[in-house]
């Protein structure tokens, strides 16, 4: 995992309110880079005229929180996460799971797909596989980022990020965000935007301290 | 005459037919081998054109079928993914599936263009230009070192490789084509279009061998970065060969030249093939000892021809150069001799013409002298001939003064008087004119002589008039009958000399007169035909033999015996001509003659005449000096003068008219010429020093005009000839005030 740059605190504001217990809370927006659509427009007169007729998916981030977290920590549920392709699309093309969650591929489409991943995180092949298929789960048990693609559709690409911290939280389309329930102490907030662009800021959560973090662009 | 000269003409003709065959052959010579050399290049040409293509044929064959199919290996998603993750196992092994029709590892260098469109190693490039080792899988044998190194100067910078292109590497040292590999580069590209690495296909290059038609081994190879890869040629032809190669680089993408290798003279040609990374040349080797070997033996006939060609002209020009000298020998002895002659006429000839002139010359001295003398017994001839018209002239004058004399009666009859008065001027005027006729033997017609205006039958009638004491007395005492009539049918005015002119008339009147001995008729006609006044002078005499009427204008000559001078007709030619008019005389014998004048015609009107009184009466009255020695022409000049009422002073010498010149002003000088001490013209230039406007009239004797030769003094304004009448110097005058 790269995370290159290391950006200096930027607080529009820091504001402190009761909360239960000692749990805090960090908020804020993360400037998104602009839509995936304009570039696959953009790309109209390209070779891969699919990619232009294929609506993209709205850009989003994944706010996470690292640190050395105490026995208390939360335990997020088990739930299998789900990566569907739809419309030539894995449609989120971006998920956050925790270290040791599954993640369903279901095939919305009518025609065939191939998904697998060759990275190291984890290298994996579903083979093809129609609607009402079910190629089964993956359970991602080591933390990076892995890489997914369709063997058939090459424009199709989506990202599992597999994260060791259960607090982690995907963006809205707008960039807005809200980390709930967070233990206090010393930690790092990061937002993963792309695997060339990771942002990291430190924070000292409070009891009850509710935090604003804003990820502006670069 | 030259005795070598035939000899020489037979060897030059020798020689020269010699010369000819000589060139001929030896043109063939040059031509025969040019040709021969231009076809084997344009053959080999041909040859190495027919497996260039062959052999690129082959290469485009492979491209076509790779170029796609390498695209589609560049776009599989499991590769790029592969890459993506640097995950190299995955790479070649999903590659080996992709690649499967396309590679063959096991390919042997076949000689089948089937086969070679196979790949035989293929390997990725990443982005940093590092090749990616294959492993385990079976991509191809290749030493990675060298491969590594014969990619190197492939210049791997991603940004440079086109999306697919085509280049020549060598794998490993050596100079063995076997080591050559075509490869073709084509980029792939990630899900972001950002590039990924490489694919790099090698193919095995199969060059095509052959022999020429002479069976002669052709040998190619590929020179690639400087060097030259071919099979079976010593190191030091190699290197030649890729110099020279290198050399023509520069020049053009293809080409061909010479070069002496050791296994001989070889032809090379070269031609760029497709490579866009390094530059690779396709090199093909024909050696020329088989064609050089075919010219030499071409070279050996054609000269052998040539010989045989030189032998049979020799005979030839032998046998025709001694029948053709035969008839040149003699035209060049005729000719020697025909030149001799010439030469010798030539100068005979100049020598006779030298003899003439000196004869014409002496002839015309001869002749010089005889006019002269003729000349001088004229002279002594001519006063006795002017005595006798000047006799013709006094005859009228005394005849008439006479009759007034001795008859009152008539001299009181006013208007008789005045005919008779106006007779004896006329009579004294031709006098004048008699005397002075002396000069048309000497002046030719002057151009510059201007004439008045005279009517040609006002002219006639008065010649009757003036000669009717003649013809009417001569008949009367011979008791024959001459008969005078004139015809005018016109009436002419002619420019004109009045009393030269009447001269004419008289003159032939008298000679019509005298060849009539019997009587007869004269006839005197005026007419105008063209653009000449014509009088005809006829009568019905004698006539004239043809030798008399050819001879009857020369001088002197005279059929009239002792009664005639020879003068008469001869000064009437004179006039004529003087008039520039023409004079026509037929005559037969018994029948008569007749006399044609023809003058040209005046160009003024006669009105330019008739305002002569006028233009006496308008002139001013002037101040005028008389220079005379002699003081009967002083009182007549006197008298001419104050009848116009100009002021006359007078003076007997030059140096008293100087003197007087200095105290009074004049307008005019009127002045002798001959006078003692001073001379008319010295005293004029004198007095031109003095006022050099003054006009001044000189006054001459016929004698002193003689040998003047009729030229004008330069300080006198005009020359008139004494005797003078009044209208002549009233005209001269009036020409002078007013040309001044």
């Amino acid at each position: 995992m790269n995370a290159k740059c290391l950006i200096p605190l930027c607080l529009a504001g820091l504001t402190v309110g009761a909360v239960a217990k000692d749990e805090g809370s960090i908020e804020g927006t993360v400037q998104l880079p602009p839509p995936a659509v304009e570039r696959a427009l953009n790309q109209r007169y390209g070779a891969n005229t699919e990619a232009a007729l294929t609506p993209s998916n709205p850009p989003a981030a994944v706010i996470y929180l690292e640190g050395n977290f105490t026995a208390n920590a939360k335990t997020t549920s088990r739930a299998v996460a789900q990566m569907p392709q739809k419309n030539m699309l894995f449609a989120p093309d971006l998920i956050a799971v925790r270290t040791g969650g599954a993640v369903e591929f279901p095939n919305l489409d009518d025609t065939y797909h191939n998904v697998f991943s060759y990275s190291k995180a984890k290298r994996f092949d579903l083979g093809r596989y129609r609607k009402n298929e079910k190629p089964g789960t993956v359970v991602f048990d080591k933390p990076g980022v892995v890489t997914v693609h369709c063997e058939i559709h090459d424009r199709m690409r989506g990202t599992v990020l597999v994260l060791e911290t259960p607090y982690f939280q995907k963006t809205d389309s707008t960039g807005h965000y809200r980390l709930d329930h967070l233990p206090v102490g010393h930690f790092t907030v990061k937002a993963w935007i792309n695997e060339a662009n990771v942002r990291e800021h430190a924070v000292d959560l409070k009891s009850g301290a509710r935090l604003q973090l804003d990820f502006p662009a670069k | 005459m030259n005795p070598t000269n035939p000899l020489s003409f037979r060897a030059k003709l020798l020689l020269a037919m010699m010369l000819i065959v000589l060139t001929i052959t030896g043109a063939t010579v040059y031509i025969a081998e040019n040709n021969l050399r231009a076809n084997q290049q344009r053959l080999l040409n041909g040859q190495f054109q027919n497996q260039l293509r062959s052999f690129l044929a082959v290469q485009d064959l492979r491209s076509s079928a790779v170029a796609e199919k390498c695209r589609d290996v560049s776009r599989s998603v499991r590769l790029r993914a592969a890459l993506e993750e640097k995950d190299v196992d995955d790479l070649y092994r999903n590659a080996l599936t992709e690649l499967q029709g396309v590679f063959n590892p096991n390919e042997p260098a076949a000689n089948d263009a089937q086969l070679s469109v196979r790949a035989s190693f293929f390997r990725f490039v990443d982005v940093d230009g590092a090749v990616l080792p294959a492993g385990d899988h079976p991509a191809g044998n290749v030493d990675p070192r060298s491969l590594e190194q014969a990619l190197a100067p492939v210049a791997f910078e991603p940004r440079v490789i086109a999306e697919q292109s085509v280049a020549f590497i060598a794998i490993g040292r050596g100079n063995d084509p076997a080591a050559l590999r075509q490869i073709v580069l084509t980029k792939v590209r990630g899900w972001n279009d950002n590039g990924l690495g490489t694919l790099i296909l090698g193919f095995p290059i199969k060059q095509a061998r052959g022999a020429d038609s002479r069976g002669a081994e052709i040998k190619s190879g590929i020179w690639l970065n400087r060097q030259f890869y071919i099979a079976d040629l010593s190191a030091a032809d190699r290197h030649l060969v890729a110099q020279r190669v290198q050399a023509g680089l520069s020049q053009d993408a293809a080409g061909n030249f010479t070069v002496d290798l050791e296994s001989g003279p070889h032809l090379i040609f070269y031609k760029a093939l497709n490579s866009q990374v390094a530059p690779a040349y396709d090199v093909c080797l024909y050696p020329l000892a088989p064609s050089l070997r075919e010219a030499r033996t071409l070279r050996w006939k054609i000269i052998a021809l040539g010989a045989v060609v030189l032998v049979c002209g020799f005979g030839a020009s032998l046998f025709l150069a001694k029948n053709l000298s035969k008839p040149v020998d003699q035209i060049v002895a005729t000719s020697a001799e025909n030149v001799t002659r010439r030469k010798q006429a030539e100068k005979d000839l100049s020598e006779v013409n030298r003899e003439l002139e000196k004869a014409l010359v002496e002839l015309k001295a001869t002749q010089q002298q005889v006019i002269q003398q003729e000349r001088l017994s004229a002279l002594g001839q001519m006063a006795a001939g002017i005595a006798h018209d000047f006799n013709n002239t006094l005859m009228p004058i005394l005849g008439f003064a006479d009759v007034l004399l001795q008859n009152d009666a008539m001299l009181d009859d006013k208007a008789e008087t005045r005919r008779c008065l106006e007779m004896l001027r006329t009579s004294a005027k031709d006098a004048s004119s008699v005397v002075s006729r002396l000069r048309e033997f000497y002046r030719p017609a002057d151009s510059d002589e201007e004439f008045p205006i005279v009517d040609l039958a006002k002219l006639v009638q008065q010649a009757v008039a003036l000669t009717e004491p003649k013809w009417r007395g001569l008949t009367q005492a011979r008791g024959i009958t001459v008969d005078v009539q004139t015809n005018f049918k016109a009436y002419p005015i002619v420019a004109g000399d009045e009393s030269a002119l009447r001269e004419v008339l008289t003159n032939l009147l008298f000679n019509a007169v005298d060849a009539m001995p019997q009587g007869g008729r004269v006839s005197l006609d005026t007419s105008i035909e063209n653009e000449y006044a014509l009088l005809r002078v006829a009568d019905t005499g004698t006539g004239m033999t043809e030798a008399v009427r050819r001879r009857c204008l020369e001088p002197f000559f005279s059929t009239k015996g002792e009664h005639g001078t020879g003068l008469g007709l001869s000064m009437v030619y004179g006039i004529v001509e003087r008039h520039r008019g023409q004079l026509e005389i037929k005559s037969a014998i018994g029948k008569g003659t007749t006399f044609i004048i023809r003058l040209p015609l005046a160009q003024e009107m006669p009105a330019a005449q008739s305002n002569r009184e006028v233009a006496a009466k308008s002139n001013s009255a002037l101040n005028v000096l008389v220079v005379d020695d002699e003081a009967r022409s002083r009182e007549v000049l006197m008298a001419y003068l104050q009848t116009d009422n100009h002021s006359v002073a007078t003076a007997s010498s030059g140096r008293e008219a100087l003197e007087k010149f200095r105290l009074r002003h004049f307008d005019l000088v009127v002045m002798d010429r001959a006078m003692p001490e001073m001379s008319g013209e010295q005293t004029a230039r004198f007095i031109k020093q003095v006022n050099r406007n003054i006009p001044v009239i000189l006054l001459t004797g016929f004698s002193g005009q003689l040998d003047a030769d009729g030229a004008k003094p330069t300080a006198v304004d005009v020359v008139l000839n004494k005797p003078i009448t009044l209208d002549a110097l009233r005209h001269t005058i009036r020409k002078l005030v007013h040309a001044t």
